[in-house]
This record gives C-alpha cells, sequence and structure tokens, in this order.
C-alpha cells in the first residue's frame, strides 16, 4: 500500500517518526568487512563535531584496529547475566536509558540475548532505545535478515540461526553498506585480523570460500540497491515517470470470472516468492452496472486486499490499453492472467489474455489455467429492468431502418440504388454513435437484409445475382461494427474522464474543508453531508469515545440530519451494531455487498489513520462497484487524517491547559502561603501568650489577645473561601445553578455580611434598587457582591459608598461607587489575579477579590468595567434579566 | 436543662463544643458514628441534634433518615462542605438547619435556640395566633398585624407568612415553599417566590434590603427568624 499512501499520512508518519531516534545500519556480507570499524568512526566523527556518542555494546574480537578507535568513547558496561554457569555480557538498556546520550552505538543488530535477559533479541533492545529518541548505530551481517534466509542456504549451505525480522529493516532510516570484495576479505581473514589463528582454517573452509563471500555481496548490494529504490519511490510517488530502480512487481488482473480467485491466490505466492510488490489490477468499462458481476469482482478484491495487495482501479473502454497502460505506470515485471476460454472464441472475439500478449508488453506474463465451469446462459440473462434500454435501442434502430427502407422503397428510381447504399449506412453511423457497438451491428446486418430482400435482383429473395454485391454487403458489416466500436471507446473514455472528475473533484472539497474543522462533530456532519451528496442514501459515522465505545455522532436518516444528541437515541438493529463493533475491531469493511455479515441493510467501513480505525463509516449503497469502493475508501482515509488531526490538537490543546494552570497554581500557593500566614502567627502569638504561666496578663488584654484571635482566623477563613471559588472558576469548575433571584436580596446578604468583616464608621451604604428578579447563581452573585462591597469598605476613603441597580432593557445595571485615591492608571490592571493597588499596600488581602467578581460575573455573561469619576472609584456591572434568553448560551447543568 | 446530642467525631470540635454549649447551659451527649448516635437519640430524652456530615461509618445525610423514622427531634447539620445541592439533599431528608464549618458559637446557640423555641412552643402552635417579635398572626381570621397595627396581606403572601411562621427557625427550601403554598407541580416556579417574597417583606419588615423576620440563606432557601430585639 506504500505507493498509494495519501501526502498527508506520509506526512503525518514522518513526524511520528522524528520524535523516535535515527536508526543507522551498517550492512555487510560477512564477518570482518569492517561494520564495527566503520560504525566505531563514525561515532567517533560525531564526537568530534559536539555530539554525546557513547557505546553501547560492542564486540572487538581481538581487533587491535578496532580497539584503538574505541579510545576516547564512553563505554557503557555490558549487563553480566549468569546462565549455565557462564556469565555473558547483554546491552545494558536501562544503564543506556539512565545516561541518555544523543548517539548510542550496538554492535552485532542480530544476536540472540542469554536467557534471563529482559528481551530476547538484541533488536528488540535497539527499538526500546530508539523509542526513547535516542539515536542508535548498529552494524549486521546480510545473511540474518529473515526473509533472505533461504537465499542465504541455498547459497551457501549454511543455515543462519540469529535473524532479523525484515520489519525492522524497514524501521532503519539509513543503511550504510560496507563493501570489502572477496579477495582482500580473504586476506584479511588469513592475516588474524577477522578470527583469531586457531579458527582461520576452519573458517576458510566452510563460510569464508571465495564462492560465497561473492554471492553474499551481490545479495547485499541487491538488498541495498532495493532499498534505495523504496526511498526512491516514498518519495516521489507522484512522478510516476518509470526512472525507477527495477524491483519486481507482480500484477494481476482482476474480473467477475471464478478464475480470478486462483490468480490472485498465484500471484501472491510468486510476489512473496520474488519479495516483489502485489499489485490488483481492476479494470471497470463502461458498460452498465451488473450487479452480479460487480458483486463477483468485489469478492475477488477482497481476497487480493486481504492477502496484501495494492488495489488499482481503471475505467477505460479498452480493456487491453488499461492493462498496458498500468504495466508501464508501475513498473510491472509480472503480469498474472487467466487462460482465453477457448480457442474457438478467441479467434472471434480476441480475449483479453490474447490481446494483452500481441501487444507484448515489458513484462513476463503469467497465465493461470482454469478448470471451473462458467455460469449457464440462463444465469447470465440479464433482468427485464436491465433490458429495458437495450429494448429501446433494438425497437429504435429497427424503426429507423423500416423508415429508411420505407423512403428508399418508395423513391426507388429517384434515389438510385447508390445513394440508397449511403441511407443504410448512414443509419449505421448513426446507430454507433448513438447507441453503439451491438445496436449498429444489428442495423448493419438487418440493414444489409432489407437491401438484399428489396433492392437487389433477384428482387424479394435473399440471393444476389451479381457476387459482387456480397464484398458490398461484407464492407458494410464491418463498417457497422467498427463504428459502433469507435464510438464505445469514445463514449467510454468520456465517461470515465468525467467519473474521474467528479470523483476528485468530491475528494478535493472534502480534504480541503475537512483541514478546517477543531471537533470531531463538525467534521462528521460536513463528512456525512458529503457522502449524502454523493449517495443520496443513509449515513451514520460512528465515532469511540473515552471509553472506547462507538457511538453515533452524526447521521442523516432518510435526507434529514441528526445531531449527535439526537443520535443518541437512535438505536441500530443487532446486527448492525455487531457490525459497527466488527469493522471497528477489525479495521475491515463488512455489511452489505461484503464476505463479513452481508445480510444487513448497509455498507460500515473503517475510517483508518495509521492502521487504528478512528471511526466507523455506515452507508446505504444501492451497489458496491470497484469505483464507488475506491472513492470511498480515498474518502475514508482523508476523513480518518482530518480526525487524527483534530485528536493532536486536542492533545495540543490539552497540555498547553495543563502547563497553564501548573503555572498558575504556583503563583497561587506562593502568594497564598504569604497571606496564610500571617494571620495564623497572630493567632499562635495570641494564643502562647495567653497559655504561658509567666506571662501574667489583664483581663482586659485576655480579650484584646482572644478578638485578635477571632479577627485573624475570620481572616483566614476568607482568603480559604476566596481561594476556593477562584480556583473553581479558572478551572471552569462551576456550574452555575441559575435560579430567579431578587437583587436587593442578594444585596442585603452580601451588605451584611461585608460589614461584619470589615465594620466601619466612616463609611455608610445608600442603596437605590428598582428591579425584578434576574435570572442567575444566587450564592455565587452573593459572592461576588460580598467580594465587590468589603473591598469598598476595605479601600473607600470616608464618605458614602452609593450602589444603583436599574434596569436598562433585556440587563440590569449596576454601579457601585465610593470616594477612593486610586490613581486612573491602575484601572487597567485592577482585575488581573494577584494585583494589588498602590492605595491598598498596607491593607490586608489576597488580590483575588476583583477577579474572582469578574469571573463570577462574566460567568453569567455580563461584563464589568471599572472607571475614576469626580474623586470616586466607579464599578459598572451589567447582567442579563435572564441570560438563558441571550445567544451565547454556554451555560452548562 | 435540654439535651443535645452531638454526632461528631472530630475530638477538637467535640471538646471545644462541649465546652461552649455546657457554659451556655446545654447537657451534651456525644456520639463519634452514625450508628452510637442512633443508639444514643433511640436511649436519651434527646430536644435537639447537631449533626456532622462526614461520619467514619458513612454519610450524616443516612442518619438523618434513619433519625426521621422514628423521631421528629430537630436536627442542625453543622458541616464543612459547602455545596448547594448537599446543602438542599439535607435539608429535603428532614435536617431542620445547615451550618456551614467554620461557624461562631454565638451562629450556633441563635440557631439551636430559634428551632428549641419552635420545639416547646408545640402545643402552643396548635392555638391560632402566633406571635413573632412584632409580628402577630392569626391562623384562624387570616389577620397579621405588626406593632399593633393591622397589615394587609393578599391570601398567597399570608399563606407564605404563615408557613414560615409555623416552621420558625428552620430552613425552608424553595421546593418545599413552592410546594407547599402554590402546591404540587410548581416546585420550579422560584420567580413567584421571589416576586412574593420581596412584596411580603415590604409589608413585614423595617428595610426590606436587610430583612429581620425571614432572611435569606443563600443557596438554601429562606428562614424565619425571631429578630434581635
Amino acid at each position: 500500500m506504500e505507493k498509494l499512501k495519501s501526502k498527508a499520512e506520509r506526512l503525518l508518519e514522518e513526524i511520528q517518526k522524528a520524535e523516535e531516534g535515527n536508526f543507522i545500519l551498517y550492512l555487510g556480507a560477512a564477518a570482518g568487512v569492517g561494520k564495527t570499524y566503520a560504525m566505531l568512526l563514525k561515532g567517533r566523527q560525531l564526537q568530534q563535531s559536539g555530539i554525546d556518542v557513547v557505546v553501547g555494546y560492542l564486540e572487538v574480537h581481538g581487533r587491535e584496529e578496532t580497539e584503538s578507535l574505541v579510545e576516547g568513547l564512553e563505554v557503557i558496561p555490558s549487563k553480566k547475566i549468569r546462565y549455565g554457569g557462564a556469565e555473558f555480557g547483554e546491552v545494558d538498556v536501562d544503564a543506556i536509558l539512565k545516561r541518555d546520550p544523543e548517539v548510542v552505538l550496538i554492535d552485532e543488530l542480530a544476536h540472540s540475548n542469554t536467557h534471563g535477559s529482559s528481551y530476547e533479541k538484541r533488536y528488540q533492545d535497539v527499538l526500546e532505545i530508539l523509542s526513547h529518541g535516542i539515536d542508535v548505530i548498529s552494524t549486521m551481517n546480510i545473511q540474518h535478515i529473515e526473509s533472505l534466509n533461504d537465499i542465504v542456504y541455498s547459497l551457501t549451505n549454511v543455515r543462519v540461526v540469529e535473524t532479523v525480522p525484515d520489519s525492522i529493516l524497514e524501521r532503519v532510516d539509513t543503511f550504510r553498506l560496507i563493501d570489502t570484495p572477496p579477495d582482500e576479505l580473504i586476506e584479511r581473514l588469513k592475516n588474524g585480523k577477522i578470527y583469531p589463528q586457531n579458527r582461520v582454517e576452519s573458517a576458510l573452509n566452510n563460510f569464508f570460500t571465495e564462492q560465497n563471500l561473492s554471492k553474499l555481496r551481490e545479495l547485499t548490494l541487491r538488498k541495498a540497491a532495493l532499498k534505495v529504490s523504496d526511498e526512491l519511490n516514498e518519495y516521489s510517488v507522484a512522478k510516476r515517470d518509470g526512472r525507477r530502480v527495477q524491483t519486481n512487481t507482480v500484477m494481476v488482473c482482476i474480473d467477475h470470472h471464478e478464475e480470478s480467485m486462483d490468480a490472485v491466490r498465484y500471484a501472491k505466492r510468486l510476489s512473496d516468492s520474488l519479495k516483489a510488490d502485489f499489485i490488483a489490477l481492476q479494470i471497470t468499462s463502461d458498460a452498465p452496472g451488473n450487479a452480479q458481476k460487480s458483486a463477483q469482482i468485489r469478492k475477488h478484491i477482497r481476497l487480493a486486499e486481504r492477502l496484501g495487495a495494492t488495489i488499482i482501479s481503471k475505467i477505460s473502454g479498452d480493456k487491453t490499453d488499461a492493462v498496458i497502460e498500468s504495466v508501464e505506470e508501475y513498473g510491472i515485471t509480472e503480469l498474472v492472467m487467466t487462460r482465453p476460454k477457448s480457442r474457438f472464441f478467441g479467434l472471434l472475439f480476441p480475449n483479453l489474455t490474447q490481446s494483452v500478449m500481441d501487444r507484448k508488453p515489458k513484462c513476463i506474463i503469467d497465465v493461470v489455467p482454469f478448470e471451473k465451469k462458467h455460469p449457464s446462459l440462463f444465469e447470465q440473462i440479464k433482468p427485464f429492468e436491465e433490458m429495458n434500454d437495450n429494448l429501446r435501442y433494438y425497437l429504435n434502430s429497427l424503426a429507423m431502418l423500416i423508415a429508411i427502407t420505407g423512403i428508399s422503397f418508395l423513391g426507388k428510381d429517384l434515389l438510385g440504388i447508390v445513394n440508397i447504399t449511403l441511407l443504410y449506412l448512414l443509419l449505421t453511423l448513426f446507430t454507433a454513435v448513438r447507441y453503439g457497438v451491438t445496436y449498429s451491428f444489428f442495423t448493419a446486418l438487418i440493414g444489409v437484409l432489407l437491401f438484399d430482400f428489396l433492392f437487389i435482383e433477384p428482387f424479394y429473395t435473399f440471393s444476389v445475382n451479381d457476387l459482387r454485391y456480397t464484398l458490398s454487403f461484407i464492407i458494410f458489416l464491418i463498417v457497422g461494427y467498427t463504428s459502433g466500436k469507435l464510438s464505445d471507446g469514445i463514449k467510454a473514455k468520456n465517461k470515465a474522464i468525467k467519473n474521474e472528475e467528479t470523483r476528485f473533484r468530491r475528494l478535493y472539497e472534502l480534504s480541503s474543508k475537512l483541514g478546517d474543522f477543531e471537533n470531531e462533530e463538525d467534521a462528521s456532519r460536513f463528512a456525512v453531508e458529503k457522502l449524502h451528496a454523493i449517495f443520496d442514501s443513509k449515513t451514520i459515522v460512528f465515532i469511540p469515545d473515552e471509553s472506547d465505545q462507538l457511538k453515533i455522532v452524526s447521521a442523516i436518516v432518510n435526507s434529514e440530519m441528526f445531531s449527535s444528541d439526537e443520535c443518541a437515541v437512535y438505536r441500530l438493529p443487532p446486527n448492525d451494531l455487531a457490525c459497527t463493533q466488527w469493522v471497528y475491531r477489525n479495521g475491515e469493511s463488512a455489511g452489505k455487498f461484503t464476505n463479513t455479515l452481508p445480510n444487513v441493510e448497509m455498507t460500515y467501513f473503517p475510517s483508518k489513520a495509521f492502521d487504528k480505525t478512528v471511526a466507523v463509516v455506515a452507508v446505504e449503497l444501492p451497489i458496491l462497484d470497484a469505483p464507488t469502493y475506491e472513492l470511498l475508501s480515498a474518502f475514508m482515509n482523508t476523513f480518518a487524517v482530518s480526525l487524527w488531526r483534530i485528536g493532536l490538537f486536542r492533545q495540543n490543546q490539552h497540555i498547553k491547559l495543563v502547563e497553564a494552570s501548573e503555572k498558575l497554581t504556583s503563583v497561587l500557593f506562593n502568594s497564598v502561603y504569604h497571606e496564610l500566614k500571617t494571620p495564623l502567627a497572630a493567632i499562635l502569638g495570641s494564643v502562647s501568650t495567653i497559655n504561658t504561666p509567666e506571662v501574667i496578663i489583664s483581663d482586659v488584654s485576655e480579650k484584646q489577645l482572644l478578638e485578635n484571635i477571632e479577627e485573624s482566623a475570620l481572616e483566614m477563613e476568607r482568603i480559604l473561601k476566596n481561594l476556593l471559588d477562584f480556583a473553581r472558576l479558572e478551572n471552569g469548575l462551576i456550574h452555575l445553578k441559575k435560579d430567579w433571584c431578587d437583587v436587593e436580596d442578594i444585596f442585603g446578604n452580601a451588605y451584611q455580611k461585608a460589614l461584619k468583616q470589615h465594620p466601619r464608621e466612616d463609611v455608610t451604604f445608600s442603596f437605590d434598587v428598582d428591579s425584578s428578579p434576574i435570572k442567575g447563581d444566587f450564592s455565587l452573585l452573593e459572592q461576588a457582591f460580598l467580594n465587590l462591597f468589603d473591598n469598598a469598605l476595605k479601600y473607600s476613603k470616608a464618605g458614602e459608598i452609593k450602589v444603583h441597580a436599574v434596569q436598562r432593557g433585556s440587563s440590569l445595571l449596576i454601579t457601585v461607587s465610593n470616594p477612593s485615591d486610586i490613581e486612573g492608571s491602575e484601572l487597567g490592571n485592577i482585575f488581573d489575579k494577584f494585583y494589588r493597588a498602590e492605595i491598598s499596600a498596607k491593607i490586608k488581602g489576597s488580590g483575588l477579590g476583583l477577579s474572582i467578581i469578574k469571573g463570577i460575573i462574566q460567568a453569567h455573561k455580563g461584563t464589568i468595567n471599572a472607571t475614576k469619576r469626580y474623586g470616586e472609584f466607579v464599578l459598572t456591572i451589567t447582567l442579563p434579566i435572564d441570560s438563558n434568553d441571550s445567544q451565547m448560551n454556554t451555560e452548562e447543568g | 436543662m435540654a439535651n443535645i446530642l452531638l454526632v461528631e467525631d472530630d475530638s477538637g470540635i467535640q471538646k471545644m463544643l462541649s465546652i461552649s454549649l455546657g457554659a451556655a447551659g446545654y447537657e451534651l451527649i456525644k456520639a463519634d458514628s452514625i450508628k452510637s448516635g442512633l443508639v444514643a437519640l433511640s436511649q436519651n430524652p434527646i430536644s435537639l441534634v447537631l449533626l456532622d456530615l462526614g461520619l467514619p461509618d458513612g454519610d450524616g445525610k443516612k442518619f438523618i433518615k434513619e433519625a426521621k423514622m422514628f423521631s421528629d427531634v430537630p436536627i442542625i447539620v453543622v458541616s464543612a462542605r459547602d455545596i448547594e445541592s448537599e446543602k438542599i439533599e439535607a435539608l429535603e431528608m428532614g435536617a431542620d438547619d445547615y451550618l456551614t464549618k467554620p461557624f461562631s458559637i454565638g451562629e450556633l446557640i441563635a440557631r439551636i435556640k430559634a428551632l428549641s423555641r419552635r420545639v416547646g412552643e408545640k402545643d402552643e402552635s396548635l392555638s391560632s395566633e402566633i406571635m413573632i417579635g412584632k409580628l402577630s398572626i392569626n391562623l384562624v381570621n387570616k389577620t397579621v398585624t405588626l406593632d399593633s397595627k393591622p397589615i394587609k396581606l393578599t391570601k398567597k403572601e399570608f399563606e407564605l407568612l404563615a408557613l414560615f411562621a409555623k416552621n420558625r427557625g428552620k430552613i425552608l427550601t424553595h421546593t418545599f415553599v413552592l410546594e407547599n403554598v402554590w402546591g404540587r407541580g410548581y416546585e420550579k416556579e422560584t420567580h413567584y417566590l421571589r416576586v412574593f417574597m420581596a412584596q411580603l417583606r415590604k409589608k413585614i419588615e423595617e428595610n426590606p434590603s436587610i430583612p429581620q423576620y425571614i432572611v435569606t440563606e443563600s443557596g438554601m432557601g429562606y428562614r424565619m427568624n425571631e429578630p434581635l430585639s
């Protein structure tokens, strides 16, 4: 599937990969080619350029050159594991992770760890290290690659036990090939540079033969070339211009015949044995859809998919052209087709396999024999509805033939035989253009018969005196057939282009818009609308919730849009429910027109990003042919990527929120700690004064101390209450419990409490309240005005605090003013958390009061402003009488 | 000498209350769990219960529910829980008052007095006249006088006042008042309540902004008080 990955998917894959460490692998044909040496050299280079490099594991085999390179590099000691009486050294993953270098060098990737290690294989250690974002440089010999195991065995007769799965190689970011010619390698072996002298002899006789080394070298070079070609491919998927390095690609042509199944299976075996890419080609012609055939084709495509094929769909009037084009386009090396039906028919109507072979494509063609019987003629008869158009075309052709014949017969003498022939030819061409080959051939045939019967001597018989006319008839028939065929081809092409265009337009619309959504619900609604626009049928989108349960997020049923709330009550039949679960769990489509649970009404498609099903989409389809399937697949991919992006976006937002809240918490605690300590000190001091026997105090002093304690304790309570409110407001945890409240009542309660907290003799309150009840949270509003009056009492200069409340339209306008020395320049800051005005320096407070007021007022969708007017500090507050009526209704609970 | 049952597991609060309430002339019986509290309530003549909600053997609301099954003793919840829904739940289960910790002893004693007075006057409340401060309410004639001067109340206003008068000292939740004055189905119509309460206050209170007779308990409801002389 790599080739067809969408750009967005690849991009995301890159991003994900980037978070992991870089993986560089030094690949060699045999021991002693210098992999370890090269790895260490690289390590030293990196170190010199200032990168933190450590050696995670090294096998020096007593080679001096290598050992000298290790000097100066930090070596993480290997983990010692005792097994069977001996002690083995393995990669110490924990130590490496703890050390956290930028790059770690680990020798011998294919090594199997000693029994008792946390991982069975060393490559698993490496994967873990990579996953922590540490770059790894490692080494390996070609014979350890699992898929080459058999080949290595057949080439060298040596069975390699320690293998590395190919998937690990796919994880490798950069391959470095270390190549040493075999004769040089043998020379080095003989000089004892690879193994100790005592092992040289046996090595030379067994593995290190020049023949073996040559073969392995070739294998290594080829494998490296393959990797390069893969990368090339990934790099320039769009440019399919044939500049690729030659690799094997198997393509199988799928049609509705049952033999296709055998062909697909054969192609799979072939691609496996060749280690080749596997493509299944499906050609759709313009012919009116036949449900039975389409279902059959779908079945074959599903099989191909299951076997890991990449499905390519072509719409073309000429199947042969389509096959040849695909062979060139995808660089196919092996083409698998089914055998022509029979020689006899093969001559009359050239079979696809035959015609493809005739075009001599630049690939090997494998023809799979078939033994299965064809469906009987009876089964092939189309149902009546489908015959309708056909019948009409026949009747129209026939009617025109009769008309032409009538005209010709009546004006026989006037027109002359040549013109009559041309009239018939004209009609043939007309039917060819309008109806296609079947009808033009039909018209030609009947035309010839009528012409012969009526206008050729002897008249009113089908015999012909002048044999030259026989040739004319044949030419006539050929013209009828070829012109019809030609027009069919043009029509198919036109329609294909048109289809392709609509498809691309729809996909483009989808992908361009889907990028804009910030939540799943909107994206789903959009997807449902688009699908409904295409198929005009029931469409449902399911998305898993936090507990991994599929929920309907958006649906169109009977052309009616349902929002997610309404969807909650929508109940699916049990079979459909099972279907959604199955699709979600298996990541494959199911339902109608598929092999899984085909008895339900709708077809269920997984929407997958990075092999994870992020949504299930159900569509009620009239038919599921290849173009539809492909369109839907592309659609699902785009949708999935969009959902994935939304998920990432949300995660990101959440992280930002957490960061902000952490920062706030630390500021809060630092400030509050100080605020709480002051009254606490007063309490402790007073209590210890009373409790210490040496200190003898008068009753009056004792009473004063007790009053002091009470005051300080009340102060602490206030701070705690403010903090709690503040924290709730900040976290958005406050759920307004809205109810009708009497403003006068709110003011009265707040005023009495404020007065208790800060009694002042030199300040009076005046209330001028004229209002009917407003809808709000009584306790919170009371808290807000308590803070407000408390502030006024604390900071006001001697004088009058005036409270006004008057109804203005649908809002309540409240002003609270008090004489104040606050600087006008400070007004902008007073609502900030922890901000304390200059005039308040000597007064106790946390700097939270006004920000709490603001928070509560805003939660009620009100506004608050501060101004300085004629030496008075004025707070102006508006509160909607009934905030439920206002448009911005985001209230919860 | 009235017996007060204190159901509270914090020894600090226990100690403090037994000293202060003892000094105020009450006898304190202590229990530190729901179970022992219910045992003490069933075995002693108790005139009032002070109840903490966070108890070792469960939520104090369970105590209210069980106690109300065999006793109509007034219950004052004394809890640090300051969540409206919690308070209303406790009141609707049968608690008479709710005091949030920390509280002042003066406040607590006032509440205790208000509730015990009503209980003491129980027999009297069957009579036709209720006197609260300068307010006199005749339940039979449906007349009200303030400072011996008659005041005119509408039918609903009177019903409202009568309901509060009969439940002096007790916090009445909005739901309770609406259901008893307006009837079932009106529990959510707090708008009515606000309007009528404002009207009633204008008629009986000296300063409606700072009511003395019927005070608002924010987030819970209203309570009729004996006005501070």
